[in-house]
């Protein structure tokens, strides 16, 4: 079975947000709600200071305390290793976004629209990817996309090619021997989770 | 050092819940252990264990208001196996229904309902006690729940709040002796509660910027009000003060309720602030390299320029082909 993952090359991405915007129109998430996001990280002290920018979203973990703790089982992990959200399942507990370590999990409060009482066109051309109020949501890696035979819309959009998707258990994939290159990490290992999302850590401009 | 932030997903309503659970089955279990030891608490510590059963109950209720989608609650039974929560509700339920049916054959078939009830429910309510340290520790971001002293100030948090409830006493059918055994057993628990708080912030404080964030929170910060007044005030001090000073005198039935009805609450401020101040990292870390963004530059360096630091090498697009 494969294990999806992606390996991000953080010497490549610039900051656009073109993959927020991306997940954005392609989920019709809901306003403040960003499955992936991209934070700015400014370090050292001048002279040396460097600038760098990190996208975060679900880590996809091989093995995810958010389906540890979730009480109906509407976390779940699949066989091809994605982490995905049964909403006809989830009662809205909260379990899981607080047991993410990578603080990955929306808990929708309410519904709502960047126009009252009207559905923006992406809003409307997505009848399948109904957000339901009282749920948990999360990346997908666009699992729609992936059954389709499509790459994850940020992975699509990110003009630098800094994101890579693909198997993790192909030894010749790309996302696989990224994975394995010297600047390769995974986040925050102390918690155990295995993420299927690498990092390419940056180089040092002299 | 690392950023943390502070959680706001669970608040009052599962305070109370865990708070109320944990002082009912607390109730629940004092009683059987007063029984076991003297036979005249079966009938008169009755109304104070029916009350511990009934907040269970209450206490489940307000989880329900918490959910998303609260209509859907019965689907929280499913993953017993790995899920704390799942657990909880299995475990707690049980003892509401069981507890209820064992409070209503005290009126209606007195005697053998009682006896075949009471090793099950108990068994129960043993349960309860420790599972607000449990739910809490499986949340592992979180360290200031994964710290074993939790563990040890959930119990005794619950069964000074049962003592409370069995000292409240609502149909007033304990006698002076057995209040001042609870009285007595009350102050007790109020000094191992205070010690274990005091040493769980001493060494929660030690444990990291996560730990010494929830610790300042808690003495100082957002919860400081809650935390002195309610959980310190009325959990702690108050049944201290009222409970040593009535074992030295006469014990006076009102106090001895009053200490009661401060310990039940305090309770449910102490799980509340417990709850309110736990901080959990909020940036990725890498192996080697500490928190992102905060600690200096990375060890890596451009192989255009002189060294490489930990496991530097070829460029990411050299190995892919790109």
């Amino acid at each position: 079975m494969p294990r999806y993952g992606m390996v991000i090359d953080l010497d490549r991405c610039i900051g656009c947000h073109a993959c927020t915007a991306a997940c954005r129109q392609e989920n019709a998430t809901q306003p403040g709600v960003r499955w992936t996001r991209v934070l700015q990280v400014d370090e050292g002290s001048y002279p040396h200071v460097r600038r760098s920018f990190v996208p975060r979203g679900c880590m996809h973990c091989a093995k995810p305390p958010c389906v540890e703790v979730c009480p109906t089982g509407a976390s779940c992990r699949r066989k091809d290793g994605l982490v995905l959200v049964d909403n006809s399942l989830c009662i809205g507990c909260k379990a899981c976004t607080m047991a993410c370590p990578y603080e990955a999990r929306y808990f929708l409060e309410r519904l709502q629209s960047y126009f009252p009482g009207e559905a923006t066109p992406y809003e409307r051309s997505r009848p399948t990817l109904e957000h339901q109020q009282g749920t948990v949501e999360k990346c997908t890696f666009c699992v729609h996309r992936l059954d389709a035979g499509l790459q994850p819309a940020c992975v699509d959009t990110c003009p630098t090619k800094a994101r890579h998707f693909g198997d993790l258990e192909d030894p010749e994939s790309e996302v696989s021997l990224l994975s394995r290159d010297p600047r390769a990490v995974q986040p925050s290992p102390d918690w155990g989770t295995d993420p299927s999302v690498y990092y390419l850590l940056p180089y040092i401009r002299q | 050092m690392l950023r943390v932030r502070r959680q706001t997903d669970w608040a009052w309503k599962v305070a109370i819940y865990l708070g109320l659970s944990s002082a009912g089955a607390g109730a629940y279990v004092a009683w059987q252990g007063l029984r076991a030891l003297d036979a005249t608490w079966g009938g008169s510590g009755r109304p104070g264990a029916g009350l511990g059963i009934g907040l269970v109950v209450v206490g489940a209720l307000f989880i329900l208001l918490d959910l998303g989608r609260w209509s859907r609650f019965y689907l929280a039974a499913f993953r017993p196996g790995t899920s704390w929560e799942s657990r909880g509700f299995l475990i707690v339920s049980t003892f509401g229904l069981l507890g209820l049916l064992q409070a209503g054959g005290w009126t209606l078939v007195p005697g053998g309902l009682d006896i075949l009830l009471s090793i099950p429910v108990t068994l129960l309510a043993l349960a309860i006690l420790p599972y607000a340290s449990l739910l809490l520790r499986s949340l592992r971001p979180f360290t200031f729940w994964s710290h074993p002293l939790q563990a040890a100030l959930s119990p005794v948090s619950g069964l000074l709040a049962g003592c409370g409830i069995l000292a409240f006493d609502p149909l007033q059918w304990i006698s002076a002796a057995q209040e001042r055994t609870l009285v007595a057993g009350i102050t007790a628990l109020a000094v191992i509660e205070a010690l274990l708080l005091a040493a769980l912030l001493w060494e929660v404080r030690r444990s990291g910027p996560a730990g010494l964030a929830s610790v300042q929170t808690l003495v100082s910060g957002e919860t400081s009000l809650e935390f002195w007044l309610g959980a310190v005030g009325l959990g702690v001090v108050l049944p201290l003060a009222i409970g040593a000073g009535a074992l030295m005198g006469a014990v006076d039935s009102d106090l001895v309720r009053l200490v009661g009805a401060a310990a039940l609450v305090g309770a449910i401020f102490l799980r509340h602030v417990l709850l309110a101040a736990a901080h959990r990292p909020t940036e990725l870390t890498f192996r080697g390299l500490g928190p992102w963004g905060i600690g200096g530059l990375s060890p890596l360096q451009d192989p255009d320029g002189a060294s490489s630091g930990a496991g530097g090498g070829g460029r990411a697009d050299r190995v892919s082909g790109l």
